[in-house]
């Protein structure tokens, strides 16, 4: 009796110490951004903040590209492509495009006080190169040199015009710090760069960044940026009680969940930088079909696929494979309106009945008598897409075709997907500043299943359209190279275009504004999006005057 | 031999030279486990489909586009998957004789030494401080409620106990960011402490630890102490109708004295065998509690490791679980040799 009171009551006690000393220890307590910082969810994958600041290393912590190194130039995604100057104000092709000038900025400096000069743009060319770093921005050139302070030429051997997104994805870094440094290995943990902020603090639970007084391009106004680590699990509830007040994470029925509680100041844009298809495996039966292809293609209703899980955020694609939103100024006339929301049944039998399937008794049977029926193969982990997939596979059903939703490791379906084995797959594509990458990531031979040519497609005649494409310098060229293929996504649909597929952002305007919307889209807002987006983003706010 | 002779002269010698044959024996034994549980080690991860550069690609897809020639380098980087696999145990037996992981690869360039020990105190403070605890309360508990059952205490402790070791941790974990993270905002939801402070043995850095740690650890402390609470319980009731425990109530001993020299001595023996094997439980960290609370322990670096198909990390984090599991085990069987001769004497 006695020994049972005392176990109890110690139990209590410690608990009550535990949650004593919590109370206690405490910080002020959400909400409280004060007037020059902001905390940012950049979505940290783990959860520890690996102190990495190499530009060069794919594991490089977030808010080293950006915040900390810059770019030479972008362009906007959610515009077509428009260019963004940033280090480099112009650039010039010459030499039937073997040669392109770069100016950049006189007035760039690093966050040491010196000059940021063309020497350090060659410098981090030739640094790639070298060391055969894997930076994604890596690309074959000829030659490239400063001629003066401000001014970089590169040359090639064939045109380089398709490598511009390349060339100004180029990241300077400052010479004297990474001269004879192994850029494989070395993490840089105090950072030289040229953005507008510079490490104040490391944490492994929380990066604080400050903005420099120096800052080139403009006055930064956010002073204090503090990037945490938020669990997925208490993301909404940190952003619900604006302890977060710009995340990148997806939040299922976000207008629901988030926005709608404050409408005034919760705010949500998934601005469309790619898009979701279904990619058929063309080396397997009866995917080689293209009847077989457009058939299911033409069952499909993306209206409802749109709405699984974030209603109200995304839309039916383009059947180009282009977001006609976004990308409407590449789409030839005759397709911007290309779209497929709902399924046409009537015409996916027609389709079918080329194939030789007929319905029977409700299922669609071959001249084998047996019923069209195939695998989508997704990702274990992925529940949202495990989740669209059956909706899709539901969808299928009605025009009497039978799906299974096969979920399995990543690393497996990363290996099935190289070696063709697989009948149908579910994945992302993103766009670029012209056509021309998105169509070949995804209708390239040589892309067969590594990137995002998932379904190991294979025509001459797109790789033709393909070749012509990478020599076109001039827009319209490149628009009318791309309306051939276009037509060709639509007479063979390689892949199904099925939904826009949107950069989650959540921001909250209580505090600051100036945020990126539809109607002012100058960058993707997400803080894990391009280095100039999320820059941009941040430079452009402006904080709410209180009272 | 001297040492025969030496027994012979003092009969209490053979008992400790037994207990010395004993421990030799379970050393061989748990040396040749540790062998085949790092031969393994080295295996399993190799069956995983997958290697860790295109499970990198496959992370970095709907990103941003990479080339032929950039995936080309990632390959070159991350090792070649192609190299015979023999020649990759030799180097990995060098590797784990010199406690020299590698670099890690979801870590990249950081050392797997480095990322361990970062995560390490973390969850060694936690979840080791929270399994003793538990083990503690929950045993002490359970011998109270076994010692006594049908009493008011063990009628309503035992149901509840139940109640509790049924929840699934990640739930109560989540009841807890909800209630007392966001809805009470009384304890912080996420990490080990406030990322405004600077490390140190500073009040403000201490206090924010526990308050961080408040919320992962009574989450595991719940599971755990219902879960001792009720083995021993179950195993005190058994014991307690055993004859030398009602001899020794007759003989008139003290209750205290009844209830914890002789019946919970003996019951306590599968509980001490089950917090052993726990062990592993400690170094694995709580994957699940970890994760909600994003917590930087190793538990979620294993989750990590094998996510990111890191094979470094991964070794190095399953060798420790299975080499500490085997060490604790040696202990307990250590300690049983020494409480209990049966175990000794089944062996000699």
């Amino acid at each position: 009796m006695k020994w049972t009171r005392l176990g109890v009551t110690g139990a209590a006690a410690l608990a009550l110490a535990v949650t004593a000393a919590g109370c206690s220890a405490t910080p002020a307590g959400p909400g409280g951004s004060g007037s020059d910082s902001l905390t940012v969810n950049m979505g940290f994958s783990g959860n520890t903040i690996p102190r990495n600041f190499n530009p060069f290393s794919l594991k490089a912590s977030q808010g080293t590209f950006g915040f900390q190194y810059e770019p030479l130039f972008a362009f906007n995604t959610l515009q077509g492509g428009k260019f963004v100057p940033w280090l480099a104000t112009k650039y010039a092709w010459s030499d039937g495009g073997k040669k392109i000038t770069i100016d950049l900025d006189k007035r760039a400096n690093w966050s040491d006080g010196t000059k940021l000069t063309a020497k350090d743009v060659v410098f981090a060319l030739e640094y790639v190169t070298k060391q055969d770093l894997p930076v994604e921005w890596k690309f074959e050139y000829e030659k490239a040199k400063a001629t003066d302070d401000h001014t970089v030429e590169i040359t090639f051997d064939t045109p380089g015009y398709a490598r511009l997104r390349s060339i100004g994805s180029i990241r300077p870094v400052p010479e004297k710090v990474w001269k004879g440094k192994n850029g494989k290995t070395f993490t840089n943990p105090e950072p030289v760069a040229s953005g507008p902020y510079t490490l104040k603090r490391y944490a492994a639970q929380q990066l604080t960044f400050e903005a420099r007084d120096d800052y080139w391009k403009q006055k930064v106004p956010v002073k204090t940026l503090k990037a945490p680590v938020v669990a997925s699990s208490s993301e909404i509830g940190k952003l619900l009680s604006g302890e977060v007040e710009w995340s990148g994470g997806a939040v299922p029925d976000v207008k629901k969940s988030y926005v709608d509680k404050d409408p005034k100041n919760h705010h949500a844009w998934y601005p469309t930088y790619g898009g979701t298809y279904m990619f058929f495996n063309h080396k397997k039966a009866p995917f080689k079909d293209v009847h077989v292809r457009k058939g299911i293609s033409l069952a499909v209703n993306r209206s409802e696929l749109a709405d699984v899980g974030n209603p109200g955020m995304f839309e039916p694609l383009n059947l180009t494979g282009l977001d006609a939103k976004t990308q409407g100024k590449w789409i030839d006339a005759k397709y911007q309106d290309a779209a497929q929301p709902k399924p046409e049944l009537a015409a996916a039998g027609a389709e079918f009945a080329k194939a030789g399937y007929k319905k029977k008794d409700g299922k669609l049977v071959g001249k084998d008598g047996k019923q069209l029926s195939f695998k989508i193969l997704e990702v274990t982990e992925f529940a949202d897409a495990i989740q669209r997939d059956k909706v899709l596979a539901q969808q299928l059903k009605q025009a009497g075709i039978k799906v299974e939703v096969e979920p399995m490791a990543s690393a497996q379906l990363d290996t099935a997907r190289q070696e063709a084995k697989f009948d149908v797959l579910v994945g992302g594509a993103v766009f670029y500043n012209t056509p021309y990458n998105f169509y070949k990531d995804m209708l390239h031979s040589e892309n067969g299943g590594i990137w995002t040519n998932y379904g190991h497609y294979k025509s001459a005649k797109a790789d033709g359209i393909l070749k012509e494409m990478e020599r076109a310098g001039d827009d319209a060229t490149i628009k009318k190279l791309s309306a051939k293929l276009e037509k060709l996504m639509i007479d063979e649909v390689p892949a199904a275009p099925l939904i826009t597929n949107g950069a989650s952002t959540q921001y909250n305007s209580k505090n600051w504004t100036g945020w990126p919307d539809e109607k002012n889209p100058y960058a993707i807002p997400a803080p894990w999006a391009g280095p100039t987006d999320m820059v941009q983003t941040i430079l452009s706010l402006r904080p709410v005057k209180a009272g | 031999m001297a040492a025969d002779e030496r027994v012979k002269d003092r009969p209490g010698r053979r008992v400790r030279l037994g207990a010395a044959r004993y421990f030799v024996q379970r050393l061989g034994f748990y040396l040749a486990a540790a062998w085949i549980a790092v031969t393994l080690n080295f295996l399993l991860p190799r069956l995983m489909p997958g290697d860790p550069a295109s499970a990198l690609i496959a992370q970095m897809q709907g990103r941003s586009a990479l080339s032929g020639e950039q995936i080309a380098s990632i390959y070159r980087l991350f090792g070649d998957p192609g190299e015979p696999l023999w020649s990759q145990y030799v180097t990995y037996l060098g590797q784990v004789a010199h406690l020299d992981f590698g670099l890690s690869v979801a870590f990249f360039p950081t050392p797997v030494w480095e990322v361990i020990s970062a995560g390490l105190p973390w969850t060694i403070g936690l979840v080791g401080i929270t399994a003793v605890l538990s083990f503690v309360i929950g045993t002490a508990g359970g011998i109270m409620a076994g010692g006594r059952a049908g009493s008011r205490t063990d009628s309503v402790a035992t149901p509840g106990a139940m109640f509790l070791n049924a929840l699934p941790t990640f739930w109560i974990a989540l009841l807890f960011v909800l209630v007392f993270g966001f809805q009470l905002a009384w304890l912080p939801t996420g990490g080990a402490y406030d990322g405004d402070l600077t490390p140190g043995f500073s009040a403000a850095f201490i206090g924010s630890v526990i308050s961080h740690a408040a919320l992962p650890a009574l989450t595991i402390a719940l599971g755990w102490s219902a879960t001792w609470f009720i083995g021993m319980r179950n195993m005190m009731i058994t014991t307690v109708s055993e004859d030398y425990v009602l001899l020794a109530r007759a003989k008139g001993l003290g209750r205290t004295r009844v209830m914890f020299r002789y019946a919970a001595r003996n019951a306590i023996l599968p509980s001490v065998a089950g917090f052993a094997i726990n062990i592993g439980n400690v170094v694995g960290g709580q994957l699940l509690v970890e994760a909600v609370f994003a917590y930087p322990g190793v538990g979620y670096l294993l989750y990590q490791s094998v996510a990111s198909v890191d094979y470094p990390l991964m070794q190095a984090l399953f060798l420790m679980v299975s080499l500490s599991v085997l060490a604790a085990n040696f202990l307990a069987d250590s300690v049983y040799g020494l409480i209990d001769p049966r175990a000794r004497e089944g062996r000699a």
